[in-house]
């Protein structure tokens, strides 16, 4: 709808067309009033009709409104008119980052913390007024041409998300910056703004954003399940600290990013003045930065960190090794000794107590008390006695023997159970192997599975949560590719829309021919292989051969039926011409019936009757 | 042999009825289908209306070639009608931008001798009902299967989930779009229910199989089963077609 040139509320005269968003359009216009520049936010015609819409379009104006801050786009009124339902903000001469990003691609590291430092700003403000943004993203920061950093769009997304509910379907958005608990469907709090933040940071740095895929819903996957490739290992050279900072306000659990915009951005600034002063880091920086490190379970840098401080620790095998030989000659002494001394001497009998299913510490105390000794000579697996008890001794219960003897004891490994390896995601063959080892039968059931590559486990049951008794089998469900479906028919399609069905499905192409082709025209599939209803599945190949259209000097034979209207026994004569030229097909008396001939390309067949002596036309019938 | 009966209603919450559904005429192949048209502003019924008006179209021309249909054929057909549509409602929304955003979902069934073929977009829904149980053929193109199989959400967060809305295919919004077709069997006594997803919303399926298992006729369990969902609040159209093998 063309809104250039009227007047809104009496007062802002629009100017031009600057934006379009997913909910409204975006107008330069003039505050008559004032005499300043300022834009104008007009909703798409499709939300004025819904109250419940209007009422939070407008409860989200208001506390935008509120906000007043040098980094926050103001918003200064909010109207009606004929149904035009529209907002008054601030104009901001500038680029989006969005522009900026496509133009320069990416940022030095120095600039890109500057920029994230203003937004920081605007986002402790609001936040402040608990207001959260909920949309932060490139398109949604500009920036003047002073370089004053502006947010734009506060709030604005809830009232979107709302309607959604209202009007029903819609189809899922990108969501390149949205906060894994945004992405799973959890409201949105400061620090799911802070992590958003913290993706503009990364796209600004690395050129790229963290997560992209062929579909939102991959995407969203992404920001729940994967790690993001840390921006160092994209920028060569990068900061080690910033790296830690980017990481940091982009954890998977909110609890473990920032607490607030404020404390991001100390953290940015604190990185900024070393920067400022060489490439040293400041002490506490340096403290916190190595808090984060301990934080992550599974993360190069802690190895790197911790690597250096295990070689400090480091001990002397030399050392070692003195020290370990003058305690053999000292044990060895004293166990020769002993034997040698027991053996003469006289020691009084003791009956051997029952051991078995007794703790260590008890047969200790029990053989004690006796006045025996004991060590233990193997352990052994046992379904009855539990781990770390006695299952068998010897002498055995009973046994009459002198004080001072030592028990042999047999300890228990507890019962023969194997626990269950975690098998998803090995190939069939390293889960038949690792399950091999532990004494575990394995059952494969192969099924199919869109995401799990074929061969690969996709699940299994039991879980790795379990024990089972060797000899017992875990099955796992191996993956046989995508599930398959019918090949439809391509005949008489183009190319190019097959190209783009089969990329769609995973199809690939393998061989691509030409032929000539009566039927289809040039570009058009003659035939493919697979035939259509064949089955077939993703990374499957399929052979097409295209029509070159009519092969030059052939022409299609078209059969044609001639009923002569005339009378039997009449002398006719009928010819065709053709492409091929001119052929008489039939000459004499007319026997009553149909004359079957055929033309080739395109012509006409021509029937004539003699009439004293001179043929004349009768009949002329066209083809095709 | 088979009985049918279909219920549309725009529900108690909503202006619109923004879903159809398509059954076949009296000479018409067994061919079955329902949309649930998307987007504000009268656009999503535009949208649906277009996918069933295209299937409507493209059956007439045909039904003549009736005795030639098997399932591979059929399949041909029934995508050809779904890209047909998917393309009229995106050309209709370059020369109207006040319809831009509508889509539709379309879940469509062929039935031929002793198997069910459907042909499926958005989170419109099949499903067989058994003696014994039910089944549900297709998958949902939404945000939240994607979260279940994905094992995010659980199974039962669905249907409260604020993001139950998103669907990630629908007509209307791609310029080619994958079609996921299943091949059932099916034999005499099954029910298959094609429908929107305000039914499903409003009812388990196994309280929908429990009013057709005890339902006295077609007709009477197509009430029952509107009047049940419509007392739970019907906040959304509810639309569906309800098919007895016999």
């Amino acid at each position: 709808m063309e809104k250039c040139g009227k007047t809104l509320g009496n007062r802002y005269e629009i100017m031009e067309k600057i934006g379009e968003g997913g909910m409204a359009r975006v107008y330069r216009a003039i505050d008559t009033k004032l005499n300043r520049p300022v834009a104008v936010k007009i909703l798409y015609e499709q939300f004025a009709g819904d109250p419940d819409f209007l009422r939070r379009f407008k409860q989200e104006a208001k506390a935008a409104a509120k906000l007043s801050h040098p980094s926050i786009v103001n918003v200064y009124d909010e109207g009606e008119e004929e149904n035009i339902h529209y907002i008054i903000m601030e104009y901001v001469d500038g680029y989006t980052l969005k522009d900026i990003i496509i133009r320069d691609g990416p940022l030095k590291p120095e600039e890109a913390v500057q920029i994230v430092l203003q937004i920081c700003d605007a986002l402790a403000h609001a936040h402040s007024q608990k207001v959260i943004h909920r949309d932060i993203k490139p398109q949604n920061i500009i920036i003047n041409f002073e370089g004053r950093v502006k947010v734009t769009d506060f709030g604005i997304a809830s009232a979107t998300v709302d309607a959604t509910i209202t009007y029903g379907k819609s189809m899922m958005g990108s969501v390149y910056y949205s906060s894994p608990e945004q992405a799973r469907g959890n409201a949105a709090d400061q620090k799911s703004d802070l992590y958003s933040l913290g993706v503009v940071l990364y796209e600004m740095i690395t050129g790229e954003v963290p997560f992209s895929g062929e579909s939102p819903v991959s995407i969203a996957l992404k920001h729940m399940q994967e790690e993001a490739v840390p921006p160092g290992k994209l920028v060569p050279g990068l900061s080690h600290a910033l790296d830690l900072i980017v990481i940091r306000v982009m954890r998977k659990d909110p609890t473990l990013r920032y607490g607030s915009a404020i404390e991001f951005r100390d953290d940015l600034e604190g990185w900024l003045k070393t920067r400022e002063n060489g490439n040293y880091l400041s002490n506490s920086l340096l403290k916190r930065l190595q808090s984060y490190e301990y934080q992550r379970e599974d993360n190069d840098y802690i190895s790197e960190v911790q690597g250096r401080k295990m070689k400090k620790k480091g001990f002397s095998l030399k050392r070692f090794l003195i020290f370990g030989a003058v305690m053999a000659v000292v044990l060895l002494t004293l166990v020769i000794g002993y034997r040698y001394i027991s053996n003469f001497l006289i020691v009084p009998e003791v009956t051997v107590p029952d051991l078995v299913g007794l703790s260590m510490e008890e047969v200790e105390r029990e053989l004690t008390t006796l006045g025996l000794g004991y060590k233990v000579v193997r352990s052994v697996n046992s379904d009855t006695i539990p781990a770390d008890s006695v299952v068998s001794h010897d002498p055995p219960l009973e046994r009459t023997v002198r004080k001072e003897r030592v028990i042999e004891i047999v300890l228990s490994l507890g019962p023969n159970l194997a626990e269950v390896p975690y098998l998803i995601g090995r190939t069939e063959l390293e889960a038949r192997l690792m399950l091999d080892d532990i004494g575990l039968d394995i059952i494969v059931s192969p099924e199919y599975n869109d995401d799990v590559a074929p061969g690969y486990v996709i699940r299994q049951d039991p879980g790795n949560d379990f024990r089972l008794t060797r000899g017992e089998s875990v099955t796992v469900f191996v993956s046989e590719g995508k599930r398959p479906f019918s090949l439809r028919n391509f005949n008489g399609w183009i190319l190019e829309d097959v190209k783009e069905w089969l990329n769609l499905y995973g199809l690939v192409i393998r061989n691509l021919d030409d032929d000539y082709s009566e039927e289809f025209a040039e570009g058009q599939i003659i035939s493919q292989y697979p035939a259509s209803g064949d089955m077939v599945q993703a990374g499957d190949p399929v052979d097409l051969i295209v029509s070159k259209g009519r092969e030059p000097g052939t022409f299609k034979t078209y059969p044609i039926d001639v009923y002569p209207q005339v009378p039997v026994g009449q002398v006719i004569k009928l010819y065709v011409e053709d492409e091929e030229g001119t052929r008489v097909v039939f000459e004499g008396a007319y026997q009553g019936s149909i004359i079957s001939t055929s033309g080739v390309g395109s012509g006409r067949v021509v029937l004539m009757e003699l009439r004293n002596t001179e043929y004349h036309i009768i009949d002329t019938k066209r083809f095709p | 042999m088979l009985r049918f009966a279909a219920r549309t209603h725009p529900g108690f919450i909503r202006e619109k009825n923004e879903d159809r559904f398509y059954v076949p005429t009296e000479i018409g192949p067994y061919i079955f289908a329902v949309a649930d048209g998307m987007g504000g502003h009268a656009a999503g019924e535009v949208a649906s209306s277009l996918s069933v008006k295209t299937l409507d179209t493209n059956i007439s021309m045909v039904s003549e070639k009736l005795n030639h249909f098997d399932l591979t054929y059929m399949q041909n057909f029934l995508e050809d009608c779904i890209l047909e549509a998917n393309k009229k409602i995106l050309d209709v929304q370059d020369e109207q931008p006040n319809l831009k955003g509508m889509g539709t979902t379309f879940t469509v069934a062929f039935f031929l001798n002793n198997e069910l073929l459907v042909g499926h977009i958005g989170d419109s829904q099949a499903y067989i009902f058994y003696e014994s149980g039910f089944s549900q053929i297709t998958e949902d193109h939404s945000l939240v299967t994607e979260l279940v199989k994905s094992g995010e959400i659980k199974p039962e967060e669905v249907y409260n989930h604020p993001q139950r809305h998103l669907l990630t295919r629908a007509l209307g919004t791609a310029p080619l779009l994958k079609t996921d077709f299943y091949v059932k069997p099916i034999q005499s006594g099954n029910y298959v229910l094609l429908c929107t997803d305000g039914l499903t919303t409003m009812l388990r399926p196994a309280e929908i199989r429990e009013i057709i298992i005890n339902g006295a006729d077609l007709e009477t369990t197509a009430d029952q089963l509107l009047k049940k969902a419509n007392d739970l609040g019907g906040p959304d159209n509810i639309t569906f077609v309800l098919i007895h093998i016999i």
